[in-house]
């Protein structure tokens, strides 16, 4: 279980959260949805410990800030929005650094196994810097799922922290990395991800959490945040949240004539 | 690694028979080998002259690699050179005021430094011109690398402007000791410099391999470093102290020589690939063959006379590294 409490962070002076409450639990696929300048990344950043934050941040009840680096490296990865690489690196040394932070003894096939898992399987001796954008973001995945490969250590539920993971990805890849994440989740692992896209939060989300103004305005299942009136304050403009012909999934249509 | 250690070992006999005497050191090398006496002479040049000429072409060499390596790493940019960023200057505004100054300290305490205090200021200076410059480029945590380039540049130009003032202040004497420093040399390598200077070098090449790891998350940046369990400011201060004392000792013992720090990683990322595990122990080795190779062009071109090992250097370093750019742009990405 992650828990945050009263989350304060100012950037320059100027407030960005202003006493977030948060909370995820292993099994379950967290997302952190709303508007651009919500604050999103920087509650993730905050929860990360690459902002500096006051409030508190538990991971089973320890405060984060007193674990050390390898143990929390142990317990969980993160997945930052865009990375760019000093050297010409390959695809192989970068995914192995993951390797090399996780707590469990792998065999260095484990890289090429992470790599198929993101669907770039034969791109080993590839130079990351040759790669495209989509690309690139799924190697940083694979690396990130070779630190915690297994759902559940000996410590208990391993996490992954991901910043919008699939930004950069076309449909088939958006929809294979989130069934990855979401069977990681199925597996006793825990997922926390900042996510633009309302409609793949749908459909994948066990747990939402929606920020307007550096608050949560409410965290809970889809079914009490995806709500055309929630989201329409959140985002400041008329959305109608609908149902998918088959299943219940909702989905969410912006509606241009009726912007305010 | 094999071929280099290889190539140490042929340029270091090279060098212990390449050299201005004209005698024919390598019969009395191979005499010596199988045990046979030979002549007082031969004995001098050999061990009093080229054998700590040798070994401090082996330490300058694989310190200013090994620091140039270390420093490309900690800034995520392959530019990075000790010579580029100050360190070196501010090495050179140590010694220079070590030789200038150093007369007007107490005479008890001149005494007791004695040899120490040129290295010493050495040190301290490429120690602070480093972190002063780490100081200004780091933001909120985060390393600047362009801030970090033209901090270099003002930092150089405030260190020259220093030294240049300490240089009007000298008197004949120290004009000369002050040449040696501008132009870099091994000629003046005795026992007790490498007395001086192995120590430093040795414990901060030392470190290195323990930074391997930590350099290669780094290239990912500072954050994803940190979430893969590496203890980032703490290897940021090894590095920093390690480079310090590298090139500090480095500078003391031969002067300004430029280059081997940045040709000699570039070159072996071209060979090698960029993983420090491999990158910085043959950086070590590189940078010790090629410094050698170019003592032994300093020796030779003009013989019986000497050119200055750094103006060696940066005649062949210079135009390879423009070469090594315009053949790699699409790769630095900077």
């Amino acid at each position: 279980m992650l828990d945050a409490r009263d989350i304060r962070v100012s950037l320059a002076g100027t407030p960005v959260l202003q006493g977030v409450h948060f909370r995820a639990r292993p099994g379950q696929v967290t997302t952190i949805v709303g508007p651009n300048g919500s604050g999103k990344t920087t509650l993730l950043r905050a929860m990360t410990q690459e902002a500096s934050y006051s409030g508190e941040v538990t991971l089973d009840g320890e405060d984060i800030s007193r674990l050390p680096g390898w143990q929390l490296a142990a317990r969980r990865a993160v997945l930052p929005q865009a990375s760019r690489i000093a050297f010409p690196f390959t695809v192989f040394e970068i995914v192995r650094l993951g390797l090399t932070a996780s707590a469990e003894a792998a065999q260095e096939t484990r890289v090429s196994e992470a790599l198929d898992r993101v669907g770039l399987a034969g791109f080993e001796g590839r130079f990351y810097q040759e790669l495209s954008g989509g690309e690139q973001q799924r190697v940083q995945l694979a690396r990130v799922l070779t630190q915690v490969w297994e759902p559940i250590g000996a410590e208990g539920a391993r996490w992954l922290f991901l910043d919008e993971p699939v930004s950069s990805l076309d449909i088939g890849h958006q929809l294979e990395v989130m069934s990855l994440l979401a069977a990681y989740a199925q597996a006793g692992g825990g997922v926390i991800a900042v996510m633009h896209d309302l409609n793949l939060t749908a459909m994948y989300a066990d747990d939402i959490a929606i920020l307007a103004d550096g608050r949560v305005l409410r965290q809970g299942p889809p079914s009490a945040v995806l709500t055309d009136s929630l989201l329409s304050e959140a985002y400041g403009c008329a959305v109608r949240v609908n149902a998918a012909p088959e299943g219940d999934v909702p989905f969410i249509l912006p509606h241009m004539a009726s912007i305010s | 690694m094999l071929v280099l250690s290889g190539l140490l070992v042929l340029t270091s006999v090279a060098s212990l028979t390449t050299g201005a005497s004209g005698a024919s050191l390598w019969k009395a090398l191979t005499q010596l080998v199988q045990g046979e006496e030979i002549s007082l002479r031969e004995r001098v040049i050999l061990f009093d002259i080229r054998l700590p000429r040798l070994i401090m072409g082996i330490l300058v060499g694989a310190a200013l690699a090994v620091s140039g390596a270390v420093m490309q790493g900690l800034f995520r940019n392959p530019l990075a050179d000790p010579g580029l960023v100050g360190v070196g200057a501010g090495a050179g505004l140590g010694a220079i005021s070590a030789i200038v100054l150093g007369s007007f300290l107490p005479l008890g305490m001149q005494a007791s430094l004695g040899y120490f205090m040129v290295p010493a200021a050495a040190f301290v200076g490429g120690w602070v011109s480093t972190i002063v410059l780490y100081r200004i480029a780091t933001h909120r945590g985060r390393t600047s690398v362009a801030v970090m380039l033209l901090g270099g540049i003002a930092l150089g130009a405030l260190t020259g402007a220093l030294s240049g003032i300490l240089i009007y202040m000298a008197d004949d004497s120290q004009l000369r000791d002050l040449t040696f420093w501008g132009l870099g040399s091994l000629a003046g390598a005795t026992w007790d410099k490498i007395w001086l200077a192995a120590p430093l070098i040795m414990l901060a090449l030392a470190a290195t391999p323990f930074l391997a790891r930590s350099l290669n998350a780094l290239a990912l940046g500072e954050a994803p470093a940190a979430h893969l369990g590496i203890p980032v400011q703490r290897m940021k201060n090894i590095s920093i102290l390690s480079v310090a004392a590298a090139v500090g000792a480095a500078v003391a013992a031969s002067g300004g020589i430029g280059f081997i720090g940045i040709v000699v990683p570039h070159l072996l990322r071209l060979l090698i690939g960029p993983d420090h595990r491999f990158l910085l122990p043959n950086a070590a080795l590189l940078g010790a063959v090629l410094l050698l190779a170019a003592d032994m062009i300093s020796r030779t071109i003009i013989a019986p006379a000497e050119l200055p090992i750094g103006i060696v250097t940066a005649t062949l370093g210079g135009p390879f590294f423009l070469w090594i750019l315009l053949r790699n742009r699409s790769l630095l990405d900077l």
